[in-house]
């Protein structure tokens, strides 16, 4: 089996490991707590690609006792060729005994192989009690590397990396509450660099990493548009029981209307947060707004859910087929005033009896039905404000660190569509929008136009 | 391929998106198996759909299939008989007056053409899905209207309007070869149990010789073959009749034998212009047909995005086990204020001396022993520091450094010899060594499990 690459994030507890792991993997399920001691068992978070193990991010417990660990191994003044082993012996010998679970769990996969990535806090300062673990580490031979994890505001890194660089390859600062895709990214191009048997491995796993990314973005957008151009051409309906609509059956139809516009918004929201796999995301922000003055409702009636100008023509058509019929049997002698004499028959027909026709009944059922039908929004700022919300909460979501878990907080009124909308888009927006509300079906190729417009904006954001 | 093999590759092809949710994993396997056809998206869907058939049971097809070619069939037989029956009015002849060749050209041939030409039209504004022209005045527009009422009748399956128009276009052409059939089986069979006579009569100044030389227009695409088929002058020159004086002429009787010579040439104008012709747009709409089927398969939405499934790697980064969740405890362990005089032993956990001695000059305290614990020395060195411990101790620990339990086992150590210890917690110089209380209430938490351990403000 092809050894891939595997690294082990360690250090002392409650410096950030979850978090980091967290962030790299994209995965909000890992547990984060201010108690130290969260993780007791290591937890790997594999890159799969259809099913392929790329590469494998090991979360693993905080040291708890180094020092016992230690002093098991420098007790016979091992040579350092021969601590390796020791490291072995001491795994097997304690693989059962409590006291030393946490230090077995994080050992066992460095001393598989996996290569190291040291977390410490650099917004405290640097403590003796590293030096322990640091030693340990070293004694395993695996590639290295350390991590500065900025977690407070305070700054000790300098003289953390003063120490770090004597223990590992690689020091760098990353601090995974902020880290955005490409920090991320930035860090794999580092860890690739760990071992060079690991090095093409993980560089490719970058570049499906980018175009994962890239194509959640796409679909984001298409998610955006397929939402905004689903509102703007809402139509709701209710069927009338009397011949006039009643205030009340307006106002129900009007609160329908937004229910569902709301509900649109609100499952587009979702689609994207589980596009980005953020699962346990809260996040406050007012609800769309929809002003009853962009709202109109309008009465019609259907016949065979025909209107009256579409009675009118079937009308027309079939009383002009069944004339011909006529003109045909008397071999056309008839000069087609059958045909003429047919459609006229059958098209005032139909328009005169209209109103008649609606009431009759077939298998009990009425063919003419009365309704009210409200919608689309009138109002040519609908789309923007939808356009403006739905760009917000992208950002917010595209950017947002997985290890992060405080409730975000959406400003609406915050206009990010103006900074990224020049006069040239708001044109073509403009057209596209026209475009949707007047067809009775919107065409794949103009929502796809319309999706190309947000995805250039979602990449400047 | 026939039209109805993949009318009904299709149907189970859209059955299987209408009720199998996409499953982004699955549709990834299956695009993995075929993944030689990514660059041929329809002949993938096709596969996909292959692949998937023996789960299509959902699938009604066979039985669409089956009604469309039943009520096809019907309406060839019913159409059949109207040819027939219009074909044997056509050429009654009484004896009192020959048929007028003019009356059945226009029914069986000149109808014919402009219902072909019509059909043109309609096949060339059927080029897009979205050709509202079209769908208005198609009969399968105001079918679907008619079932919009009636939810019940509604079948399990609409047809994209396109491939239902090109349906209802070819089917057209069977059922104009049915009739056009119906007209010819009638000649013949009148022509070989009757005598007939035919002739022609105009109010058009039409000469014979005009006459001639458009019928000679007219039977080129068959003269080749058949000279007889097309009519001569001389058949052209007395065959043409008067209705004034309510008789036919001695003179017109006497051709009589040559007058039934006409059959030939409206057999065969009936079997080209009407038959042949409508054979060839049978083909070119079984052609389009197929072409809209094809085109349908990648419109369809849920298409758009299955190819999106077969061909999207699925990149996954999060754990596959679940972590258990914690549950959070808030304990507390006995306080007291400082009491620096009363201080006379410290040690320092994980504390180096400087840092150490500004602590204490800090909180002027001023112990009688110092030590320092934890940090880089050997468990040997902690056990001295133990064993030399007198009296009761205050440990300084910083307060951002959680307590591992190497600390744990110090204070169970040290319990054995003192009946109470002291915590005293420090923050960071820049917060003035003044501890963060969520990380003093992280060191309550862990010392919990110990009585005679009181925590320092």
């Amino acid at each position: 089996m092809k050894d891939i690459p595997r690294f082990a994030v360690v250090g002392h507890p409650n410096k950030g490991k979850s978090s980091i792991v967290s962030a790299l993997a994209q995965d909000d399920s890992v547990q984060i707590s201010d108690i130290p001691g969260t993780t007791k068992k290591i937890r790997v978070f594999p890159l799969k690609v259809d099913n392929r193990v790329i590469y494998e991010l090991i979360d693993t417990p905080g040291f708890q006792r180094a020092r016992s660990v230690l002093s098991y191994i420098n007790k016979e003044g091992l040579s350092a060729h021969e601590k390796f082993e020791r490291i072995n012996k001491f795994i097997n010998e304690n693989r059962n005994n409590p006291k030393f679970n946490d230090e077995i769990e994080l050992l066992e996969p460095i001393m598989q192989g996996a290569g190291i990535i040291y977390v410490v806090d650099g917004s405290k300062p640097y403590g003796l009690e590293y030096e322990p673990q640091m030693e340990i580490l070293r004694y395993t031979g695996r590639a290295s590397m350390a991590l500065i994890n900025m977690i407070g505001d305070e700054d000790y890194s300098i003289l953390w990396k003063n120490a770090l660089n004597q223990y590992f390859k690689i020091v760098k600062t990353y601090n995974p509450l902020k880290a955005k895709f490409s920090d991320n990214i930035e860090l794999l191009e580092a860890v690739s660099y760990l071992n060079e048997k690991w090095t093409k491995e993980v560089k490719d796993s970058i570049l499906i990493l980018k175009a994962n990314h890239e194509g959640k973005i796409e679909t984001t957008a298409l998610v955006i548009a397929q939402n905004i151009v689903n509102s703007i051409t809402l139509t709701q309906k209710i069927h009338l029981k009397g011949k006039e609509a009643t205030k009340k059956e307006k106002e129900l139809l009007k609160q329908q209307y937004k229910n569902k516009l709301i509900s649109l918004e609100l499952k587009t929201q979702k689609d994207i947060e589980k596009l980005w796999h953020h699962n346990i995301l809260q996040i406050e922000q007012d609800e769309l707004n929809i002003l009853d003055n962009s709202l109109f409702s309008k009465q019609s009636q259907s016949i065979f859910g025909l209107s009256k100008n579409l009675l009118f023509l079937t009308g027309l058509t079939s009383g002009g087929l069944a004339g011909a019929g006529v003109d045909m049997a008397v071999g056309g002698s008839s000069l087609m005033a059958g045909s003429i004499i047919g459609a006229a028959i059958g098209g005032t027909g139909a328009v005169f009896g209209y109103d008649k026709l609606a009431d009759i009944k077939i298998l009990g059922q009425k063919i003419g039905k009365k309704e009210l039908k409200i919608g689309p929004v009138k109002n040519i700022n609908f789309p923007y404000i939808l356009l403006n919300r739905s760009l917000l909460y992208a950002k917010i979501i595209i950017n947002r660190s997985h290890a992060l878990r405080e409730k975000e907080f959406l400003k609406s009124n915050e206009n990010i569509s103006e900074q990224f909308i020049d006069s040239k888009t708001r044109k073509k927006l403009e057209k596209l929008h026209i475009k949707f509300r007047k067809s009775s079906e919107v065409k794949h190729q103009d929502i796809e136009d319309y999706k190309l417009i947000i995805l250039d904006i979602l990449k400047m954001i | 391929m026939s039209h109805n093999s993949r009318l009904k590759n299709y149907i189970d092809y859209i059955c299987l998106l209408k009720y199998q949710e996409l499953d982004k994993e699955k549709n990834r396997l299956d695009g993995i198996k075929l993944k030689h056809l990514k660059a041929f998206p329809l002949k993938q869907l096709k596969a996909w759909s292959t692949l998937h058939s023996p789960s299509t049971n959902q699938s009604n097809s066979a039985n669409i299939i089956k009604g469309i070619n039943t009520v096809t069939v019907i309406l060839i037989f019913i159409i059949f008989l109207a040819g027939l029956s219009v074909g044997y009015g056509l050429i009654s002849y009484s004896g009192q007056e020959p048929i007028n060749i003019f009356h059945f050209l226009f029914v069986g041939v000149l109808f014919p053409l402009f219902t072909l030409f019509l059909n043109i039209i309609a096949m060339v504004k059927n080029k897009s899905v979205h050709s509202e022209f079209l769908l208005k005045i198609s009969p399968a527009y105001w079918l679907d209207k008619l079932l919009e009422t009636f939810p019940s009748f509604r079948i399990n399956f609409i047809f994209e309007p396109l491939i239902l128009n090109w349906l209802i276009l070819n089917r057209i052409q069977l059922l104009t070869i049915s009739f056009l059939s119906g007209i010819l089986i009638s000649l013949i069979a009148i022509v070989i149990s009757k005598d007939l006579a035919f002739g022609w009569s105009s109010t058009l100044s039409i000469s014979p010789k005009e006459l001639y030389d458009f019928f000679q227009i007219v039977s080129l695409p068959w003269d080749w073959l058949c000279h007889c088929g097309s009519p001569s002058l001389e058949l052209i020159q007395k065959s043409q009749f008067f209705r004034l004086g309510g008789k036919l002429s001695k003179e017109y009787i006497s051709h009589a034998q040559l007058l039934g010579n006409w059959w030939q040439f409206l057999a065969f104008a009936i079997i080209f212009w009407g038959i042949f012709s409508r054979v060839v747009l049978l083909f070119i709409t079984k052609y389009f047909l197929n072409r809209a089927i094809d085109k349908s398969y990648l419109q369809n939405e849920k298409s758009k995005a299955l190819l999106h499934n077969l061909n999207t790697q699925i990149v996954k980064t999060q754990a596959d086990t679940k972590e258990n969740v914690l549950s959070k405890n808030n304990n507390f362990i006995n306080t007291k204020d400082i009491d620096s005089s009363d201080i006379s032993t410290v040690i320092g956990w994980n504390i180096d001396k400087n840092r150490l001695d500004i602590v204490l000059d800090y909180q002027n305290i001023k112990p009688k022993f110092t030590f320092l614990a934890g940090g880089n020395n050997t468990l040997e060195e902690d056990n001295k520091i133990l064993h030399s411990i007198k009296e009761e101790p205050t440990i300084i620990i910083k307060s951002w450094e959680p307590p591992t339990d190497e600390f744990l086992d110090f204070i169970e150590e040290l319990s054995r010899k003192t009946k109470k210890i002291d915590i005293l917690p420090i923050g960071t110089s820049h917060n003035s060594y003044i501890p963060a209380e969520k990380d003093i209430k992280i060191w309550h938490n862990k010392l919990k499990k110990f009585q005679n351990i009181w925590m320092l403000p």
